[in-house]
């Protein structure tokens, strides 16, 4: 496969004829890495985006401490560091190589002087950029779903169904980790961006909201 | 367009922050 064949595959040169690319990629630096080398670490201060054009990395998120999540492994084609190089901030996790690789690297200011020269390949180059980065969206916030879904199931409230529970209007004691109890008929289950909250219907007709993570047992009357 | 990939590039950031909040607490129930 030639380059120029090799570069349309490439969903960040999606747009852009091989003359249109080559433009880009003349902007670009080489970095060749071995396996396991780090291409760069969560937190550190860096302006450039990476295109992976041969080889595999693996990006990792911290989660507490020395805890880290691996988030997604890349091979050829795919663009990482893109966030630093959009808006300037540190790097949102850490990427290190499975094996050898070969990166592309660009930087905002050689890509400045593209924008500058060529404010048409600038656009169609943002274009893909954007439409990369929504999809990252999608699956974050998919995955973002997952890990609160399973919060919800790890903790035993899928088995005990509260939704069926709210259906029938159920008496419960929800005893909360701050040591007390309240008591009354699950209303409803609110889903937000902090998580579940439980309605209960106290038995003097007062609602209260209660936090799903403030529960710690549920009794069944 | 850079605004609209500077737009979309906070939201994933956003996103992942979520995300991270997500992890359990040492020694919670989820803390597998």
């Amino acid at each position: 496969m030639s380059d120029d064949t090799k570069l349309n595959r490439w969903r960040l040169f999606a747009e852009l004829d091989a003359g249109d690319a080559e433009v880009v990629t003349r902007a670009c630096e080489e970095r060749i890495l071995v396996g396991g080398e780090e291409l760069f670490h969560e937190n550190d201060a860096g302006d450039s985006l990476f295109i992976v054009q041969s080889g595999r990395v693996d990006v990792f998120k911290n989660i507490r401490g020395d805890v880290e999540r691996a988030l997604t492994s890349l091979g050829p084609g795919e663009v990482i560091g893109e966030m630093s190089f959009i808006d300037g901030a540190r790097r949102s996790a850490t990427v290190r190589t499975a094996e050898a690789s070969e990166f592309l690297v660009l930087s905002r200011q050689s890509f400045a002087k593209v924008q500058k020269e060529h404010p048409d390949i600038a656009a169609a180059f943002f274009r893909n950029m954007a439409a990369i980065v929504a999809a990252r969206l999608r699956t974050t916030n998919e995955l973002y779903r997952e890990a609160v879904s399973f919060g919800i199931e790890a903790t035993g409230a899928q088995t005990l169904n509260l939704n069926n529970m709210t259906e029938e209007l159920r008496h419960v004691t929800l005893y909360l980790s701050g040591g007390q109890s309240v008591s009354g008929r699950i209303l409803q289950m609110d889903h937000h961006a902090a998580g579940y909250t439980v309605v209960l219907k106290m038995e003097n007709e007062k609602l209260t909201v209660v936090p799903y993570h403030a529960i710690q047992r549920i009794d069944l009357a | 367009m850079s605004e609209v990939v500077a737009f979309v590039s906070d939201h994933l950031r956003a996103s992942i922050e979520a995300l991270q909040a997500t992890a359990p607490e040492p020694g919670s129930p989820l803390d597998l």
